[in-house]
């Protein structure tokens, strides 16, 4: 207990320190507290349902609808919407949300806690999530995270007994993670088209190792298979969701439509299952989904007087999965288009060279389409982009890139496009609004 | 010309899918032909190149155990001068064992190495390396990138000959000279890059162990990118993540 109460002091005093000099680092009490006390999360009270959100892709969009939603519903709650999903990040969340002696400061509700996947072994067995749900698992970045089975045995190696698991049937991977546990399965119903990825994270059986045959293939791995040697398949659906006039259809129930395409479904449907196994009525949950959006930051559209568009998306660098989701988006719009993407990490500019393996696993394949007449690229990587480019196959005269994103706003040619596609990474988003202004501008100037 | 791929359903990580786009791109014209094969199948070590990439460490295992059925083909295929390429943890497969805690994995035992698995501790970094052919011809820097749970050990008294003379970065064994495998034609390296892409002079080296004596495709535009790395690479405050 003194450790605790040590440790609580001691990361108290950074946020007070952090605040005075107006620093964000919203890990930093956690990352104190957790020195002191390895276990301070675990004497931590917490309230009466705790949810945690992981996965590759779609966690911060699903954990903040679920938040929100339960905020809608009349539930006061803790999370880590605005801070670091990492477990320094959550140990600051409930260090904000507890008195020093570790006790609630306000009578919440639930907590949601958006969880990194490398965070797990630190994370769960000190908070004991009431319900695990997992997004998808998809290769991410290598050197953090090496593979999605490594991650997948990563994850399923930290769940504790007592968790339920709320899993994408639809992913072979996310829904195979600790057998062991209680688990809900949601999947999305009817047939979409086909997406054919570099990437497919698994393509063999995981019990008998023969090929898989997947019978409804949506995007990567996402989708229905059975194997065509032995008995697994794809497990069957508590929830599956259906797109239907506009909305979403789970079973018999009705759902407002939040995002049109295929993985915002797959993120709103898992947070209705999340809020259905919780008792909440279907009317209800439909009522505080009709309430919400998707966060504004990382998609916004922006349109001229002639109805010109300008996209702007954050897409996350170092993921093919999620940066061929939003090559698919550009290439699947009606009209004539242009891109520009900056999607460099800028950390590793700094000091390092970028690992730039991952955009050999990217459908850059994709942008090499007639309707598309310019691809950019802008960042210190340019020229590997150039290069992946070129081998994909995109019309040497289309593409453009340079280490400047401002320079290439002023000089791409925008003339004949109906739409603009700004692709940007998390970290470079004052960079890309200052870019989408320029962009914008000279959008309407082709009105002209 | 063929150009054979081992168990591509297996060997998909890292973009290493790259080095075969690449090499379709270099080979545009040339007459190649890409395929695909599997030990046991009659195509299995027919190719002018054979290629293999890197595996998650339960594919590995399933790849070990194929190849060990197979064994003296896969010797008679190196001993008789055909062209290997094997990246990432494929080149394990060469060597007398892959060791994960307490289980060891049996492999070709065509070299004197054995692997060791250590989750807990990921290599990760930038590397660069000197390729000399032995044949006088001028030699060529190679840049990559390391990320393995994975490193080598020897365990014999044989020397194994390196595929690069380690400029900057991590080798073959922690603590040795030398990064990769040479062993007559047969080329392992533990960089991803995709390598071939990264280095169009490399790869102009091996279509001419081919019999292809034409540029690597998009030359100027890989060049430009490999001059960049390189720089960075050597300007790097610290080749290890």
């Amino acid at each position: 207990m003194l450790r605790f109460l040590i440790a609580s002091i001691a990361a108290r005093a950074a946020r007070a320190a952090l605040k005075l000099m107006r620093r964000q680092a919203s890990y930093l009490p956690g990352k104190i507290a957790l020195t002191i006390c390895p276990d301070f999360m675990a004497r931590c009270a917490r309230p009466e349902v705790v949810i945690a959100v992981t996965g590759t892709n779609g966690k911060t969009t699903t954990s903040n609808l679920i938040a929100d939603c339960l905020e809608r519903l009349g539930k006061k709650v803790l999370g880590n919407r605005y801070g670091s999903n990492i477990a320094a990040g959550i140990c600051s969340t409930l260090i904000d949300g507890t008195t020093f002696t570790g006790k609630l400061r306000d009578d919440y509700d639930a907590a949601v806690f958006e969880v990194d996947e490398r965070s797990s072994r630190l994370v769960y067995p000190y908070v004991e999530p009431d319900y695990l749900l997992v997004t998808n698992i998809f290769r991410d970045s290598m050197y953090r995270n090496a593979h999605a089975e490594y991650i997948s045995n990563f994850i399923s190696s930290a769940v504790p007994a007592k968790t339920v698991l709320i899993l994408n049937a639809d992913d072979l991977i996310a829904s195979s993670i600790a057998p062991g546990s209680r688990r809900v399965y949601f999947g999305v119903g009817g047939h979409y088209r086909t997406v054919r990825n570099t990437v497919c994270d698994i393509r063999l059986c995981p019990e008998c190792g023969a090929p898989l045959r997947f019978t409804e293939l949506r995007y990567n791995h996402i989708g229905r298979a059975e194997c065509t040697a032995c008995r697994f398949r794809s497990p069957a659906c508590s929830y599956t969701g259906v797109m239907e006039d506009g909305g979403l259809t789970v079973g018999v129930n009705k759902y407002p439509l939040i995002g049109a395409n295929l993985q915002n479904m797959y993120n709103e449907l898992s947070a209705i299952t999340v809020l259905s196994e919780l008792g909440f009525e279907p009317r209800a949950i439909a009522e505080a989904i009709s309430n919400v959006g998707i966060i504004k930051s990382r998609f916004d559209e922006l349109e001229t007087e002639s109805g010109k568009k300008l996209h702007c998306i954050m897409a996350k660098g170092l993921n093919p999965v999620a940066v061929s989701g939003v090559f698919d988006l550009v290439r699947s719009t009606p009209g004539r288009k242009a891109v520009l993407m900056m999607l460099d990490d800028v950390y590793d500019e700094k000091d390092s060279s970028e690992n730039i393996a991952w955009i050999y696993d990217t459908d850059f394949e994709f942008l090499a389409h007639d309707d598309i007449l310019t691809v950019a690229a802008a960042g210190p990587r340019h020229l590997d982009y150039r290069l992946r480019m070129l081998i994909a196959g995109i019309d040497p005269h289309r593409v453009v890139t340079d280490a400047s994103p401002a320079q290439l706003a002023r000089l791409m040619d925008l003339q004949g496009c109906d739409s603009v596609f700004l692709l940007f990474e998390l970290y470079r988003k004052q960079e890309a609004d200052a870019v989408r202004d320029v962009l914008f501008e000279r959008l309407k100037a082709t009105e002209v | 010309m063929k150009i054979e791929i081992i168990s591509p359903e297996l060997t998909t990580l890292f973009g290493d899918t790259g080095n075969i786009r690449y090499l379709m791109r270099c080979l545009d014209g040339a007459g190649a032909e890409f395929f695909a094969s599997h030990p046991g199948e009659e195509s299995f070590m027919t190719g002018d190149l054979i290629y293999m990439g890197p595996m998650t460490e339960k594919g590995q295992e399933r790849a070990a155990a194929e190849f060990l059925q197979h064994r003296s083909q896969v010797k008679t295929a190196i001993d008789s001068g055909r062209v290997f390429l094997f990246t990432g943890n494929a080149l394990e497969l060469l060597g007398k064992r892959i060791i994960d805690g307490e289980r060891s994995i049996e492999c070709l035992d065509l070299l004197e190495f054995e692997a060791v698995r250590d989750y807990a501790h990921r290599v990760n970094g930038l590397y660069i390396g000197r390729f000399d052919d032995g044949t006088g011809a001028p030699h060529i820097d190679v840049t990559g990138f390391r990320s393995q749970f994975s490193h080598c050990r020897l365990t014999g008294e044989a020397a194994i000959t390196p595929l690069f003379e380690t400029l900057r970065g991590v080798g073959l064994c922690l603590g040795e000279e030398g990064e990769g495998v040479r062993y007559n034609n047969f080329m392992g390296t533990y960089l991803l890059g995709p390598i071939l892409p990264l280095n169009p002079a490399f790869t102009e080296r091996i279509m001419g162990m081919l019999g292809y004596d034409g540029a690597a495709a998009f030359r100027r535009e890989a060049e430009e990118a490999y001059n960049k790395r390189l720089d960075e690479f050597w300007e790097s405050k610290d080749p290890k993540h």
